[in-house]
């Protein structure tokens, strides 16, 4: 634009010149017309600023961690008037890591058109992305002037982790229990309080269990199967933190969700029922979701990233401890990016849980000698490169 | 693992990856062909240009022949733009055609060529009569069409490349703008309408390009350029824009030119005359011009210093600003014409008057020593000198004491009357002048002034028995004399002066008494053959200027007429010289400011700058004599202040009245050829040839001002644009060199950062601008087996493996913890710099230029 401007001031000095040597009317009208071409330019400005109008949308709402995904910028010009030179200004966010990076674009835009623009973006870490079109700037035709549209439009994605399947070898023990609320979904058991499934009578059933209203009615002899309670209090607790002195932090808290998330969808797919649970720093809670289903990942998620990440590196450890004193669990498999001789001891005394697992989100670096397996806890190191291999040592 | 290793720059934010992918959709339907709008770009172009051109000189060839030739050239050039990348090449076959046709009609181009050139020098009156010789028999109208058939075929096609293919502002203004100059310049306007076309079509042209600035990419490259976040449109994103803004630019701009015009004649919008004295002003103040560098440059005497040599006829027209040149105190009003004396012309030729040359100043050098040793300069022996006015005509003379300040950016000489006493703080300079002896603006002398007006006013002559009996001379006058006599009548041996000679036999030779003879004579016929005016017009360099004087133009300022003076005085033997200063009228003194002291001030004004012929009388030394009509007992044209405005600038001499006469003088506006008529009362002459002058213009360009012109040829005239074409060659030379400098020196640091790995992060880049040069590209290649592929593409250019080994330091650079070594870095310096050498080598010299030059990837 300074060098559009001082071309023009040039042309125009060498104009004034010209019309001062130059007798005749011609050199007259020149002049006129290079002191009314700025004009003419900035009118048909602010004509084409009037017609544009800008819409941001994105392929999809969440996209999978270091997935290209694509962002669309759609610039209507109704006018008739083209656009030289349209400067498209976009601003990306991770809003739980505070990554940002700006997009511009430098376009031009025809006349009584709409243009699309699409720009292909992946996300290395995992969270909610905003996406804003802030302002689309117009010039004239010599660059004369610029007029800048503010548009502020947003839209948001969701980053989500990517699945790590585990091993079918991985070892599991379903422990049967008395008494319980919830019951398993695969094997049937004795506790009359809820029905397990009701089956046509085989040789070898008791007759008590013989649906005396159903073999009416169907005219065949049915018998019910009762549930088998099982134990639910498998916990899986994860520190979302962001020890910013810490390397590879944005790293180590992606593997500690999909670490969660591995073990969690494992254990849907198993009909394990458990539960997650981690620290929301800006309500200052303790949270905790049950997972039945795959469907309650993604209000998992949406939590987790609403909740945003923390400094003080075991809040999720101390709240848990905290909240959990009246609670048994039957397993506490406790997930973070830190460690030191404090946390590991008092993860290993906690009294409220059967079986502990802590799995430490590590990169590769040397594993402290306290670091290890004792009677009850079980000390597992998850390189957050590879979190595969650590899980697999993973006892459910 | 490499995650982990860029996690410093993630934490800068490049955890959001933008990829290099980016598209672009647009509605395309309803959209005229783009290529269309651009002819109809290149059409209005063209016609502007022709019609402009051709309004410009009114060549007398058939307009259906050009325009038809045109028109089929333009078809096929533009149909050639039309196609898709190299095929628009197809354009060379019309310059093949193109040259076929020249050499089948050589003659006819030759002879229309000259024609062309005639036209244009009789129109722009840089030379009288032709330039080139046209046999009787040719036909002329013939021969000037195919020329300009010719012409105007060969700037065709760059012209549809250059708007169609790709708007490029600068080649077709340097196309189609000398043209239109070259009548610009001397002033001729072309036809209103086409210019405005031709002006909308560059307007339009300019916006295409400004708009298409990102349009830099060549073809096969993506439409969208990156830089780091900034995704910029390249050339190949064809979606009208630059099409519809030429067009759009076009139509309003040439619409604003025909309702601007509208409103001009409707209104009778005129120049106001501040802007006519502005423009005298820069006139006047345009020291530099093209004819006096080209006059500089192929005259062999540019290297006489400009106080010595004053050039004449370079100016066609002069005018002044009305400052003040010097401020003057004087003891009392003196009653006669003041002529302050300060450039000397002795040597006499190629139209210059030059100082006393070294040779004869070596020839002479016993002379000028006595001048020295005894005191006794020339500068002291007129009339005037003490001894002889205090012994012989004590009653006519007094001595006046005088002090000059000079507002003159340049003092190379004192400003003095003829006669001043020898204390002073003046330094004689040889024979010629005086020097302030320490630079000074100021300096003061005494001067002998006349009582009586003749005295000096050049009708000396008249009076001349009147004076006293020539005296005795010295030793040193005798000596003098001869000196004079010998050098003081040379004169150029060239035809012109040799035609005058035969012409003027009626007039007497001198033989030491007649000088009143001769010197009404000379006057007589300067009048009758030429008249004052301050827009005489070039003097061609190859016309001598009194001959053309006399002969040709008839019109002159004082240095035409004082020169062509002393040409005649010394061909009738008197030895005469050309001087230069300042004249100061006795009413000048009317309005000056009388100083505490008693003394008077007065403001000598630029106006007052005047050129004069010296006659040499004996016993009396060097006297002023007036031939400049105007300039006579005490009148100064520019006495007359409200005849400035009207610039009556071309006078007719009255004939014989002594009476008060009328004259009327004929003023010329410049370029609106207006002509006025304006009514001049101007005081009775005694003489019969005595004529009047306008009152503003009767000086000369400043004396400072050594710029007295060259005669503009029609090949000065083509000199010029070529200069003017080389210094924008040179410019554009210096501008890719310096570009190159900055470059080549950017890049050289980049390889010499204090991190060796940044360091090696630009040797790769630049290796990669280097394999691309050469079309090879990593595209979608993973960075290993882009350099197994890069190693075997360049197998002879580089050594085996090395481009293998610089794209692991390269990756090494960019993902390790650790820093390259030294030796690493030396070696990637190595290979890199092998791969240019390579490059460099094995193109040809026109290539090697570019790659050198114009893409920087060398040196």
């Amino acid at each position: 634009m300074i060098r559009s401007k001082i071309i023009y001031l040039i042309i125009l000095t060498g104009m004034i010149l010209f019309y001062i040597l130059f007798v005749d009317s011609m050199s007259l009208m020149i002049l006129v017309i290079t002191l009314l071409f700025p004009f003419l330019q900035l009118f048909i400005l602010m004509r084409i600023s009037r017609s544009i109008t800008a819409v941001l949308s994105t392929e999809s709402a969440s996209v999978q961690k270091s997935t290209p995904s694509k962002i669309i910028v759609k610039i209507r010009n109704s006018s008739l008037l083209p656009v030289s030179c349209a400067v498209v200004d976009l601003s990306i966010m991770n809003t739980l890591t505070g990554e940002v990076q700006p997009l511009t674009t430098m376009l031009p835009v025809s006349s009584d058109n709409d243009q699309s623009v699409k720009f292909s973006v992946s996300y290395a870490h995992l969270g909610k992305v905003q996406i804003v079109l802030k302002s689309i700037k117009i010039f004239d035709y010599v660059k004369l002037f610029s007029k800048t549209i503010k548009c502020s439009i947003s839209q948001d994605i969701t980053v989500v982790p990517t699945y790590t399947p585990v091993s079918p070898d991985v070892r599991t023990k379903q422990i049967n229990m008395n008494e319980n609320d919830e019951f398993s979904k695969i094997k049937p058991g004795d506790d009359c309080s809820e029905i397990f499934n009701i089956r046509e009578y085989a040789y070898g059933d008791k007759l008590n269990r013989i649906h005396w209203n159903l073999t009416t009615k169907l005219d065949e002899l049915m018998v019910k199967e009762y549930s088998l309670p099982v134990s639910s209090q498998i916990i899986i607790v994860f520190e979302f933190c962001s020890d910013r002195e810490s390397k590879n932090m944005f790293y180590k808290n992606d593997a500690a969700i999909e670490t969660a998330m591995a073990l969690s969808y494992y254990m849907t797919r198993n009909s394990i029922s458990h539960k997650i649970a981690w620290y929301d720093p800006r309500t200052k809670l303790f949270h905790t979701e049950s997972i039945t289903s795959e469907n309650d990942f993604s209000d998992f998620l949406s939590a987790v990233f609403s909740s945003g990440t923390y400094t003080d590196t075991c809040s999720a450890f101390l709240h848990c401890r905290a909240e959990s004193r009246d609670v048994h669990y039957s397993h506490e498999i406790y997930i973070s990016p830190v460690i030191s001789d404090e946390l590991f001891h008092n993860f290993s005394v906690l009294t409220n849980a059967s079986h502990k697992t802590f799995l430490y989100i590590n990169d590769s670096a040397i594993i402290p000698g306290y670091f290890t397996d004792s009677e009850t806890t079980r000390a597992i190191a998850v390189d957050f490169d590879n979190i595969e291999e650590g899980l697999n040592q993973v006892i459910v | 693992m490499k995650k982990k290793k860029a996690e410093d720059s993630i934490r800068a934010g490049c955890g959001i990856n933008i990829t290099d992918s980016i598209s672009l959709t647009f509605n395309n339907k309803y959209r005229i062909n783009s290529r269309i709008l651009l002819i109809l770009t290149t059409i209005a172009g063209i016609t502007g240009f022709t019609l402009s051109f051709l309004s410009l000189f009114e060549f007398e060839c058939s307009r259906k022949m050009l325009f038809a030739s045109e028109t089929a050239v333009f078809i096929l050039s533009a149909f050639f733009c039309m196609f898709p990348s190299k095929a628009r090449n197809l354009n060379f076959l019309i310059y093949i055609a193109w040259g076929y046709g020249i050499y089948k009609k050589i003659t006819d181009f030759a002879l229309g060529y000259g024609i062309f050139v005639n036209i244009i020098s009789e129109k722009i009156k840089v030379k009288t009569g032709t330039v080139y010789e046209i046999p009787a028999d040719t036909d002329k109208y013939l021969c000037l069409t195919v020329f300009l058939v010719f012409l105007f075929t060969l700037l065709i096609p760059i012209i549809c490349y250059n708007t169609i293919v790709k708007p490029r502002f600068i080649v077709i203004f340097l196309v189609t703008f000398p043209f239109i100059e070259t009548g610009l310049m001397f002033g001729f306007s072309p036809h209103h309408i086409a210019f405005a076309l031709l002006i909308s079509y560059w307007v339009a042209v300019f916006a295409m390009r400004i708009a298409g600035n990102q349009y830099h990419t060549e073809s096969g490259k993506p439409v969208f350029v990156r830089k780091k976040n900034i995704f910029v449109s390249s050339g190949n994103l064809r979606n009208n824009v630059i099409e519809d803004i030429g067009i759009i630019t076009l139509l309003s701009v040439f619409s604003f030119f025909l309702v601007t015009a509208g409103i001009i004649n409707a209104f009778g919008i005129s120049r106001p005359e501040q802007i006519n004295d502005k423009r005298k002003e820069l006139k006047a103040n345009s020291v530099f011009s093209v004819e006096k560098l080209i006059s500089d440059i192929i005259n062999p005497d540019t290297a006489i210093p400009p106080e010595e040599k004053s050039r004449l006829g370079d100016l066609p027209e002069i005018s002044y600003m009305n400052k003040t040149d010097l401020i003057m105190t004087i003891t009392e009003k003196p009653e006669g014409m003041l002529y302050l004396k300060g450039f000397v012309g002795t040597e006499y030729r190629n139209n210059s008057w030059y100082a006393l040359s070294k040779e004869t100043e070596k020839e002479y050098k016993d002379l000028f020593a006595d001048f020295k040793s005894t005191g006794s300069y020339p500068q002291y022996f007129n009339f005037a000198n003490d001894s002889f006015i205090a012994g012989l005509r004590p009653e006519k003379i007094s001595k006046y004491s005088i002090t000059v300040n000079s507002r003159l950016l340049l003092n190379p000489y004192a400003y003095t009357p003829y006669s001043i006493s020898r204390e002073s703080d003046l330094v004689p300079e040889l024979d010629r002048h005086f020097t302030v002896k320490n630079k000074s603006n100021n300096y003061s002398y005494d001067a002998y002034l006349p009582h009586d007006m003749f005295l000096s006013t050049g009708l000396i002559a008249d009076h001349l028995y009147d004076l006293p009996t020539m005296r005795d001379l010295s030793d040193a006058e005798n000596a003098y004399r001869d000196f004079v006599y010998k050098n003081y009548t040379i004169l150029p041996d060239i035809p012109e002066i040799g035609m005058l000679k035969d012409e003027y036999t009626y007039i007497p030779e001198y033989n030491g008494y007649n000088v009143n003879d001769i010197y009404i004579a000379i006057r007589r016929l300067l009048r009758e053959n030429a008249v004052y005016t301050l827009e005489p017009g070039y003097t061609p360099q190859d016309s001598e200027i009194t001959y053309y004087l006399l002969k040709e133009s008839h019109k002159g300022f004082c240095s035409h007429f004082a020169t062509a003076a002393v040409v005649l005085a010394r061909m009738k033997g008197i030895p005469a010289r050309y001087a230069e200063g300042y004249i100061v009228a006795p009413s000048d003194f009317a309005g000056a400011e009388k100083l505490e002291s008693g003394r008077y001030k007065l403001d000598v004004k630029d106006s007052r700058a005047h050129a004069w012929a010296e006659f040499y009388i004996d016993g009396y030394g060097w006297l002023p004599f007036e031939f400049t009509p105007g300039y006579d007992l005490g009148i100064i044209a520019a006495e007359n202040e409200a005849n400035k405005k009207t610039q009556p600038e071309v006078t007719e001499a009255p004939e014989t009245e002594p009476a008060p006469v009328e004259t009327v003088t004929e003023a010329v506006t410049e370029a609106a050829a207006e002509t006025v008529i304006v009514t001049v009362p101007v005081p009775a002459v005694p003489e019969t040839e005595a004529v009047t002058a306008d009152a503003s213009s009767a000086s000369p360009s400043s004396p400072d001002d050594n710029t007295r012109g060259t005669v503009p040829t029609v090949l000065e005239a083509l000199l010029k644009v070529l200069i003017a074409v080389l210094a924008l060659i040179i410019a554009v030379v210096a501008v890719i060199i310096a570009k190159h400098v900055y470059v080549v020196g950017k890049r050289a640091r980049s390889f010499r950062t204090d991190s060796n790995s940044e360091s090696m992060k630009n040797l790769y880049r630049y290796a990669l601008d280097l394999l691309e040069h050469i079309s090879i590209t990593r595209g979608n290649m993973l960075p290993l087996e882009f350099a197994v592929y890069a190693d075997e593409q360049t197998e002879g250019l580089t050594e085996k493996g090395s481009m293998t080994e610089l794209v692991k330091l390269a990756l090494k650079a960019g993902f390790s913890r650790d820093d390259l070594t030294d030796d690493e870095l030396d070696f990637a310096r190595k290979t890199v710099t092998s791969l240019a050498d390579s490059i460099y080598a094995g193109k040809t010299r026109k290539e090697k230029i570019a790659f050198r030059f114009i893409k920087n990837l060398h040196g």
